[in-house]
C-alpha cells in the first residue's frame, strides 16, 4: 500500500506538486511566522543577557562568613557543573554623616571580578591597596569626599560577652572616583522590596546610592581573618555573599526562554540546596529578564500565528479544493483499482497515505523555506538554516505535524468519495459529477453574524471588557449569559475577521451567478453566445465556481489587509514618534530657563524651519491630575504636530486665533465626567494659590462612533482616554507658573533632515539643555529593537505572503479548474471553435467569477482592514490612533496584488484556449 | 483534378519521450464526393492519424492533404479552425458531449461558433433531434441518456453546421452490436439521404463491409483497398497483387532498418520497436498469401 502509495507520488509529480503546494505555502508561513519569533525571542535573550554579569546572588543570612566557610562555599558550588565562576563580595555600611542621613556602602570585590571589571576609572587610582577605596562618581554624597581623604568606618561586631555590640575602625583612604553602570549599581544597590506574600512591592530608589568599593583580598580579607581569630566573636555586621555566573551555555536554551527560565530556578534550587547549612540564600538574578522574554516573546508568537491563520485557512481551503479537483482526475484510477480487488477501505488508506507522504514533503520542505524566508523578508538573524531549526526541535515537529494535519484534512473529504464511487461508473468513461449542493448555509451565517458582531463592535468602538464587566453587577440570567459569551467575544478578537471573511464570501456567492449574467449581459457584443454558453457552466456546477470565487476573494480579502494594515501600524509608528516629540525635535531646558533668546538661533540650525515652546506643567482639576501644556497658538500651530480629530469643532484654527487669557481646550473625558461643554467654565486648581475659571473652548480626544451616538442620546458618555490639556502660554505667565513649568523647545524640520544631527547641533549650542529628543532617532532606536520590529516585520511577511497566494493560489486553482475542463474545452474546438471564441467561453467564467471574487475581496478586505484600525484604536488611550492609509506606496502594493490574481487566472486561461493536436488524446482516453 | 479526399505520401511522426514513432509512413488515399468508405486496421497502425490530418484536427509531418478538393496541407490553424467549423464533423467513440449540456445544447453548440441566429438555430437543432428520434430527450444532459441515444446526439452534433464530411472515430466501438447497428443505419441515412461523405474507423467488419470502399491500413500504410460491392474474385486478385507488393516492400524496409542498424544510424529502441512492426507485417501479409492459396 505504502509502495504504491509512494509510486503514484513520485510518478505523478506534477498533479502532487499542484497539491503539495498549498501545504507548502500554508506551513511555510506557519514556520517563518514561529521562527521569526523564536528567532527574534532569542535575539532579544542573547540582547538582554549580555547585559547581565551575574545570574544569582548567594548572601549569608543571620550569619557572616569567616574565611574558612567562604573557602568551603566556593569548593562546594564550584564543583558543580551548573556554575561556572563565583566572585566573593562584603558589604558593610556605615553613617558618614547621622545628623545629615549621609551614609555609604563599602563594598569589598575580588579585582579578578566580573564586576570590577566593568567599574570605568575617572580619576585617581585604577588598582587599591589595603585601606584603599574607590569612590562612586555617580553616588548622591560623592561630592563630600575627594582623593587622599581618609575616611573612617566603624565596623560592627558582636561578642559572647559584655558588651556584646563593639566595633573596630577601618580607616579608608580615598584613592580615586569611578562611574557604574546602571547594571552595576543596580547590583550594588538591588531594589528594595516589601513582600506580603502574594505581591512584592518596591520600596525607595535604588537609583540614589552612595557607594565605596575596597579591594576585597587586600581590605575585606584581614578584617574577615580577623574576625575568624577573634575568641569570643559570635558575629560580625557585614553583609557576606557571592555573586554566582551560571553555565548559560548549559542551562539556558535561546529558543525555549520558559524551559530556560526552569532549568536556571532549578541550578539555584540545588545550590541553595548543598550550602543550606551555610545559611546561604540564593536569589535569581536574570529571572525578571527571562519572565519578562517569555512573556514578550509568547504575545509575539501569538500575533505571528493570528497573524499566519488566514493564509492558514486558505491554503487548506485551497488544498481542500485541489484534492476535490485531482479525485475528479483520478475517477478511472479508482475504478480500475476496484477491479483489482481494492475495496473502498484500502482506496481511502491509500489516498490518505498519499496525503500523509504529501504532508511530509510539504511540511519539512516549509520548515526550510520558512526558515529562510524569515530571514530574507523577516530580516531575521539567521547563520545556519539547519542550526535554527535543528535548535528548537518543537517548532520543528510541530510545524512538520501541521503540514501533515493539514493535509490529511484536506485529502479527507475526497478520499471518503474516492472511497464510494460505485466501480462501474468510475470505468465506463468520464462523468462528470454535477454538484448541486452549492454551500452549506448555516456555518457561513455563523460566521458571518459573529464576525459582524466584533466588527461592529470594533467600529463603534465599543469596550466589551467594560461593558461585559458590568453585566457582572446585574441579574443571575444576565451573570450567565456574560460568563458564557466572555470566551466567545474573547476568541472573536482573534478569530472575528476570518469568520467574517467566512461568511461573508460565502453568503455572498449567491450573487456571483447574477454578478457574472449581468456581465455576460453588458458585454453581449463581446461575449455574444459564448457568454451565455459559460453561463450555463457556472450555474451547473455551483459547487466549484463557489469554491474558487470563495478562496480567490480570501487571497484578495487578506492581501488587501495585510498591505493595508503594515501601512497603518508604519504610519502609526511615524505619528506616534512625532506626538511623543512633540513635533520633528524637541529640546528639553531646566524648568524656569527663559528659551524665548534660543528660537532664533535654533531656527538658524540647517533644516530646521519652525521653533516653539511648549511648557508641560500638571494642574488638576476635581477629577484628579491635569497634565497640561501652554502654548503660544501661533507658533504651535505651525510648529507642534496635531491632528485635527483631536479636537471637538470648531476647527483648531479658529479656536487658536482667540487662544488667550483664561481658556483651555479640555481633555474629553474630564469634560463627560464634570458634564461639560464647550462654553463651559471648569475649575482649574493650582498648586498653590486661587483656583481659576477656564472657559472650554474646544475639547480633545478620541470620541468613538458609539460614544458620539450615545453622547447625542444620552448625554455625554465615555469609554477612557489619557490626554493633556492645553492652556494659552500668556496664562501660565500671568499666574506666574512659568517658573515651574518644563520648557520644551519643538522644532519643525524641512523634510528628509535628520534630526539626530539637529539634537547634536542643539547640544553644542546650547549644553545647558537637559535633554534632546527628536523622530529620526526614535525610529532608529526602534529599528534596532528586535520586539518592537517584530510585529512589523510579521506583517511584511503576511504581505509577502498574501502576493505568493495570489500567484501561487489563484493560478494553481484556475489551472487545476481548468484542468478539470480539459475534454470540455477540447471538445469545443473539434467542434469548430476558434481559440478566440474557446477564450471567450473561458473568460466569461472563470474571468467573470475571478472579477466577482475581486470585488468581494477588495470589499471584505477593506471592511476588515477598517475594523482592525478601529479595533486598535479603541484600545488604544492615546491621542495618536491607528487610521487607514492608502497612499501611493499601499495602494500601488494593493494594485500588485490585484495585478497579481489576474495575471495568474488569465494565464492558464490563454493557454488553454489554444488548441494544439496533443489535447484531442483526452477526447480518445 | 483531385478527388475530394486525397492524402498524398503522407508521413506523420509523433515524439512519445525520447522515441520517434512514425505511425503514417506515405500514406496515400482517395475518396470521392458521397462516398462512405471505412478504414480498419489493428491499433496503432495508423488509422485515428489519418483522420485527425484529415478532420483538420493536426498536420501531417510530409506528405499532402486535400479535403474538398483543396489542399489544407499547409493551412494556418485559424484555417483548419474554420475547417472543423464548416466542413468536417467530427464523431468519437465516446466523450463527444459537453456532460454540463443538454442534448438540445449540445447540438447547438456548433452553431455558436458560426453565429448562427438563434431563431435558425432553434429550428436546425429541433428538426436534427427529430431526425434521430431525440425530440423527447433534448432537454436531458448526457449522463441521463442512454449509450445509443449519445451517440445519436453526437452525430446530429457533428451535422449541425451542416458540413459536407463526417469523421467517425469507431463511432459504434462503445456500444452493443444492436445499438451500433442502428447508428450505422443512421450515418448509412445521412450518406444516402444528406449526401455527406464519410470516413468511418471501425473494428468491425460486419460494419466495414456496409461501406462503399474499405481501407486496410497496416503499419501507417495503405495495404489494400476493397470494394464489397464489387466480385470476390475482382476483389482477391486485387489484395494478392497489393499484399505482394506491401510484402516485398516491407521485406526490404526490414533489410535497409538492419543495416541502419549495424551502421549505428538509429538507437536500439527505434530499431527494435521499427523491426517488430515490419516482422508482424511480414507475418500477416505471409499468412494472408498462404490463406489465399499463394
Amino acid at each position: 500500500m505504502f509502495r504504491y502509495a509512494l509510486k503514484r507520488v513520485i510518478r505523478s509529480y506534477r498533479l502532487f506538486i499542484a497539491l503539495t503546494l498549498g501545504v507548502l505555502i500554508a506551513t511555510t508561513f506557519f514556520a517563518s511566522m514561529l521562527m521569526a519569533a523564536d528567532i527574534q525571542s532569542q535575539k532579544a535573550l542573547t540582547q538582554a543577557l549580555d547585559g547581565v554579569d551575574y545570574d544569582a546572588r548567594m548572601v549569608a543570612t543571620e550569619t557572616t562568613w569567616n574565611l574558612t566557610q567562604y573557602d568551603e562555599i566556593e569548593q562546594l558550588v564550584e564543583d558543580m557543573p551548573e556554575v561556572s565562576a563565583l566572585d566573593r563580595y562584603t558589604k558593610f555600611s556605615f553613617n558618614y554623616n547621622a545628623s545629615a542621613g549621609q551614609s555609604f556602602d563599602v563594598y569589598g570585590l575580588e579585582e579578578t571580578s566580573t564586576v570590577w571589571n566593568s567599574l570605568s576609572f575617572l580619576n585617581g587610582s585604577s588598582t587599591l591597596q589595603e585601606n584603599e577605596t574607590l569612590v562612586v562618581a555617580s553616588s548622591v554624597n560623592a561630592s563630600l569626599l575627594s582623593i587622599g581623604q581618609i575616611v573612617t568606618v566603624p565596623i560592627t561586631y558582636f561578642t559572647s560577652d559584655s558588651p556584646f555590640p563593639q566595633s573596630i575602625n577601618l580607616n579608608l583612604t580615598v584613592a580615586g572616583f569611578c562611574d557604574v553602570s546602571e547594571q552595576t549599581a543596580q547590583l550594588l544597590n538591588p531594589q528594595q522590596t516589601l513582600n506580603l506574600g502574594f505581591i512584592e512591592i518596591p520600596i525607595g530608589n535604588w537609583r540614589e546610592y552612595d557607594l565605596m568599593l575596597v579591594d576585597w583580598g587586600e581590605t575585606v580579607e584581614p578584617i574577615l581573618d580577623w574576625y575568624l581569630q577573634k575568641e569570643n566573636a559570635t558575629a560580625l555586621a557585614a553583609a557576606t555573599g557571592y555573586l554566582i555566573q551560571l553555565d548559560r551555555d548549559y542551562l539556558i536554551n535561546p529558543y525555549d526562554i520558559g524551559a530556560s527560565s526552569t532549568n536556571i530556578q532549578d541550578a539555584l534550587s540545588k545550590i541553595e540546596d548543598r550550602t543550606a547549612i551555610y545559611n546561604a540564600k540564593t536569589s535569581n538574578l536574570v529571572g525578571a529578564v527571562l519572565s519578562m522574554l517569555s512573556f514578550a516573546s509568547t504575545i509575539l508568537i501569538l500575533a505571528y500565528v493570528s497573524l499566519a491563520a488566514p493564509v492558514i485557512f486558505m491554503s487548506w481551503y485551497s488544498s481542500t479544493m485541489l484534492s476535490d479537483v485531482s479525485y475528479n482526475l483520478r475517477r478511472r484510477e479508482f475504478g480500475l483499482l476496484q477491479t483489482k480487488g481494492f475495496g473502498p477501505k484500502s482506496i481511502k488508506s491509500m489516498l490518505r497515505l498519499e496525503g500523509f507522504i504529501i504532508g511530509i514533503i510539504g511540511g519539512t520542505a516549509g520548515l526550510f523555506a520558512g526558515t529562510y524566508i524569515a530571514h530574507v523578508i523577516g530580516d531575521v538573524a539567521i547563520d545556519s538554516a539547519f542550526t535554527s531549526i535543528l535548535a528548537n526541535p518543537i517548532n520543528m515537529i510541530f510545524t512538520i505535524v501541521f503540514g501533515v494535519v493539514l493535509s490529511y484534512w484536506s485529502i479527507r473529504g475526497p478520499s471518503d468519495r474516492a472511497s464510494k464511487l460505485d466501480p462501474l461508473d468510475a470505468l465506463k468513461q468520464y462523468i462528470y459529477v454535477e454538484e448541486q449542493r452549492e454551500y452549506k448555509r448555516l456555518l457561513p451565517l455563523i460566521a458571518f453574524a459573529l464576525g459582524s458582531y466584533k466588527l461592529i463592535v470594533w467600529i463603534l468602538g465599543i469596550d466589551m471588557n467594560v461593558l461585559l464587566g458590568t453585566g457582572f453587577s446585574s441579574n443571575f440570567i444576565v451573570l450567565i449569559a456574560v460568563l458564557l459569551w466572555t470566551p466567545v467575544d474573547a476568541f472573536l478578537n482573534f478569530a472575528g475577521p476570518i469568520a467574517f471573511l467566512y461568511g461573508s464570501t460565502k453568503i455572498l456567492l449567491r450573487g456571483s451567478q447574477r454578478f457574472q449574467i449581468a456581465v455576460v449581459q453588458t458585454g453581449k457584443r463581446f461575449f455574444g453566445q459564448f457568454g451565455n454558453l459559460a453561463t450555463r457552466n457556472v450555474k451547473r456546477n455551483p459547487s466549484r465556481n463557489a469554491a474558487l470565487v470563495f478562496v480567490v476573494a480570501l487571497i484578495v480579502a487578506y492581501g488587501i489587509f495585510s498591505v493595508g494594515s503594515l501601512s497603518s501600524e508604519q504610519d502609526m509608528r511615524l505619528r506616534t514618534d512625532q506626538y511623543n516629540v512633540g513635533s520633528d525635535v524637541n529640546a528639553l531646558f531646566a524648568p524656569g530657563e527663559d528659551t524665548s533668546d534660543y528660537l532664533e538661533s535654533l531656527e538658524d540650525i540647517e533644516g530646521v524651519e519652525f521653533t516653539t515652546t511648549e511648557y508641560q506643567i500638571s494642574f488638576s482639576t476635581t477629577r484628579g491630575s491635569l497634565a497640561s501644556r501652554a502654548i503660544d497658538p501661533e507658533s504651535w500651530l505651525e510648529t507642534a504636530f496635531y491632528e485635527d480629530i483631536w479636537f471637538s469643532e470648531p476647527s483648531i484654527e479658529d479656536v487658536m486665533s482667540e487662544f488667550t487669557g483664561e481658556k483651555i481646550i479640555l481633555p474629553i473625558t474630564i469634560s463627560r465626567q464634570l458634564e461639560l461643554g464647550i462654553g463651559n467654565m471648569v475649575t482649574l486648581l493650582m498648586p498653590t494659590g486661587p483656583s481659576y475659571q477656564m472657559e472650554i473652548v474646544s475639547l480633545i480626544g478620541y470620541s468613538s462612533p458609539l460614544e458620539a451616538i450615545v453622547g447625542q442620546i444620552a448625554g455625554d458618555f465615555a469609554f477612557g482616554g489619557n490626554y493633556p490639556a492645553y492652556i494659552p502660554f500668556d496664562f501660565l505667565n500671568d499666574t506666574g507658573f512659568l517658573d515651574y513649568a518644563e520648557p520644551h523647545v519643538l522644532m519643525k524640520t524641512a523634510q528628509g533632515t535628520n534630526g539626530t544631527l539637529v539634537e547634536q547641533e542643539i547640544l553644542q549650542l546650547f549644553p545647558s539643555a537637559a535633554s534632546t529628543d527628536s523622530a529620526t532617532t526614535r525610529a532608529t532606536e526602534r529599528e534596532a529593537s528586535t520586539f518592537e520590529m517584530g510585529a512589523t516585520r510579521a506583517r511584511w511577511l503576511g504581505v509577502s505572503f498574501a502576493i505568493v497566494l495570489a500567484i501561487i493560489g489563484t493560478g494553481l486553482i484556475v489551472s487545476l479548474t481548468l484542468k478539470e475542463k480539459e475534454y470540455e474545452t477540447a471538445l469545443l474546438s473539434v467542434r469548430g471553435f476558434t481559440n478566440s471564441q474557446v477564450l471567450k467561453v473561458l473568460v466569461a467564467e472563470i474571468m467573470v467569477m475571478t472579477l466577482f471574487s475581486l470585488v468581494l475581496g477588495i470589499g471584505t478586505g477593506f471592511i476588515w482592514l477598517f475594523g482592525d484600525t478601529s479595533n486598535q484604536s479603541q484600545n488604544a488611550q492615546a491621542l495618536v490612533r491607528p487610521q487607514m492609509v492608502l497612499d501611493p506606496l499601499t495602494i500601488g502594493l494593493m494594485c500588485l496584488i490585484v495585478l497579481a490574481i489576474v495575471v495568474s487566472a488569465i494565464l492558464p486561461i490563454l493557454r488553454t484556449s489554444r488548441f494544439d493536436e496533443k489535447k484531442i488524446h483526452v477526447l480518445r482516453e | 483534378m483531385k478527388s475530394y479526399i486525397e492524402t498524398k505520401d503522407l508521413v506523420k511522426v509523433f515524439k512519445l519521450g525520447n522515441v520517434e514513432v512514425q505511425a503514417l509512413r506515405g500514406l496515400s488515399i482517395q475518396i470521392e464526393k458521397g462516398e462512405m468508405v471505412s478504414v480498419i486496421g489493428p491499433s496503432g497502425s495508423g488509422k485515428t492519424t489519418l483522420l485527425n490530418i484529415i478532420g483538420g484536427l493536426t498536420r501531417a509531418t510530409a506528405g499532402q492533404t486535400w479535403v474538398v478538393s483543396r489542399d489544407i496541407t499547409n493551412s494556418s490553424n485559424a484555417d483548419l479552425g474554420l475547417l472543423r467549423q464548416r466542413v468536417v464533423g467530427h464523431i468519437f467513440q465516446t466523450l463527444n458531449l459537453i456532460p454540463t449540456l443538454t442534448a438540445y445544447e449540445n447540438v447547438e453548440l456548433p452553431m455558436l461558433a458560426i453565429k448562427m441566429p438563434a431563431a435558425d438555430r432553434k429550428k436546425r437543432v429541433t428538426e436534427l433531434l427529430a431526425t434521430v428520434g431525440l425530440t423527447m430527450r433534448m432537454n436531458h444532459k448526457p449522463d441521463e441518456l442512454s449509450g445509443g441515444e449519445k451517440q445519436r446526439v453526437a452525430i446530429v452534433s457533428a451535422l449541425a453546421n451542416d458540413p459536407p464530411i463526417l469523421i467517425c472515430d469507431e463511432p459504434t466501438g462503445d456500444l452493443d452490436q444492436a445499438t451500433g447497428s442502428k447508428i450505422v443505419q443512421f450515418l448509412h441515412r445521412v450518406n444516402k439521404e444528406m449526401g455527406k461523405t464519410i470516413v468511418m474507423v471501425t473494428h468491425d467488419p460486419a460494419i466495414a463491409r456496409q461501406t462503399d470502399r474499405i481501407y486496410r491500413i497496416m503499419d501507417g500504410k495503405i495495404i489494400s483497398v476493397q470494394k464489397p460491392s464489387e466480385s470476390e474474385e475482382s476483389n482477391a486478385a486485387m489484395r494478392v497483387e497489393m499484399y505482394r507488393d506491401r510484402l516485398n516492400e516491407t521485406e526490404s524496409e526490414i533489410v535497409s532498418l538492419e543495416l541502419s542498424y549495424k551502421k549505428q544510424k538509429i538507437s536500439a529502441g527505434t530499431f527494435a520497436e521499427r523491426w517488430n512492426n515490419l516482422k508482424e507485417t511480414k507475418k500477416f501479409l505471409d499468412s494472408e498469401l498462404l490463406r489465399m492459396g499463394l
